[in-house]
């Protein structure tokens, strides 16, 4: 079995890519939702797409933000292994 | 090249890197190379205020070239300023279009090729978290700007009816200390959501083009040709999109918190209808 320094860094070697891998997927799903309806509301209403798709760009950042905190945590527990 | 290590976090070299290894013992290289992301800041700066002098110039009643320019991305901001706070945004144009164009030329400043984009320097904390060094303020910028606006649009009283959650029923009165609570936890969090996001979203492309450029000249250099492979050329398109959006998004935040914490106007149009007819 490995001593308490390498299965810490075992642990965070598992955990870290896990944590991305989930949050990426739930972010995915949900700017999979966002642009989805951006489509449908701008194929109903064409004159409309530049507003559309500015305010799908900012549902978009806010989403992926979530995503980019995830991306910061691996960065930083990351350089401790 | 061939030398150095691998990190998972590279960074292009900037002009101070390169001052620094040519002058390995000069103490003001080693203070330049210390300070550089200051330096790169007042780069931003100073570009800025030469292009806004140059357009300024003359003042001409129909303007041409720089003048219509400066003149077409200040009233488009403004436009769009307005259209979310009402008339009364125009006072609060010129601080959101700044925070705005100089974001914006502080992303962009990473995608060229000696320079490096302030935004991405961060310091380690014991938290855990590295606390971004310029994006941390402009947030805090930000925020106690909303705050302030609020303070004097509203006076003391209203600011903190505000914060208390507007109670008008006795229960609202009773819960007004939480909704207290929440509302402050609430501005630290736009605090931290709005530096962590513009951080993290420019260090990421800025990490991103490092890394295919070092991947790339390994690659180069065990393939002995062609000797430069500019592999990162997509990335860079995708770098300048981010940059857009993100000094976009910062600006467009500001102004959403903006119109949530300055209070509201329709009564006073209803007024003045009422007065004159």
């Amino acid at each position: 079995m490995p001593t308490g320094a390498e299965q810490y860094k075992a642990m965070l070697g598992i955990a870290i890519p896990f944590m991305v891998g989930v949050t990426a997927f739930g972010s995915a799903l949900a700017l999979g939702r966002a642009v989805s309806a951006a489509m449908d509301a701008t194929a109903r209403q064409p004159e409309a797409a530049i507003k559309i798709l500015i305010n799908m760009m900012a549902g978009c950042v806010l989403i992926e933000a979530l995503t980019i905190y995830a991306m910061i945590v691996a960065f930083s527990f990351g350089g401790k292994i | 090249m061939h030398g150095e290590e691998v990190h998972a976090t590279a960074e292009l070299p900037t002009l101070f890197d390169l001052l620094h290894r040519g002058f390995e013992h000069s103490r003001l290289v080693a203070w330049l190379l210390r300070w550089q992301n200051l330096w790169f800041c007042l780069l931003a700066m100073v570009a800025l205020m030469v292009v806004a002098s140059y357009g300024t110039r003359r003042k001409a009643i129909i303007p041409t070239r720089t003048q219509n320019s400066l003149e077409f991305i200040v009233d488009g901001f403004n436009q769009f300023v307005c259209s979310i706070l009402g008339p009364r945004g125009r006072q609060h144009t010129p601080f959101i279009g700044t925070l705005f164009l100089y974001i914006l030329v502080m992303n962009l400043m990473g995608l060229v090729p000696l320079l490096k984009s302030p935004t991405t320097t961060s310091a380690p904390s014991p938290l855990g978290l590295p606390v971004p060094l310029t994006t941390f303020p402009l947030a805090l910028c930000a925020v106690v700007y909303v705050n302030l606006a609020s303070l004097k649009a509203a006076g003391l009283k209203g600011y903190v009816y505000h914060m208390l959650g507007s109670p008008t029923h006795f229960v609202l009165w009773l819960v007004s200390p939480l909704i207290l609570m929440i509302h402050t936890l609430g501005e630290f969090s736009k605090i931290f959501s709005l530096s962590m996001r513009l951080f993290g979203n420019i260090f990421g492309e800025d990490m991103l083009i490092a890394v295919i450029v070092q991947q790339s000249t390994i690659l180069a250099h065990a393939l002995h040709w062609p000797p430069i492979m500019p592999l990162q050329l997509p990335f860079l398109f995708l770098a300048l999109l981010t940059g857009v959006v993100q000094a976009f998004v910062f600006a467009l935040l500001t102004t959403i918190y903006l119109a949530l914490m300055l209070p509201h106007e329709e009564h006073h149009e209803e007024l003045s209808v009422a007065h004159a007819g």
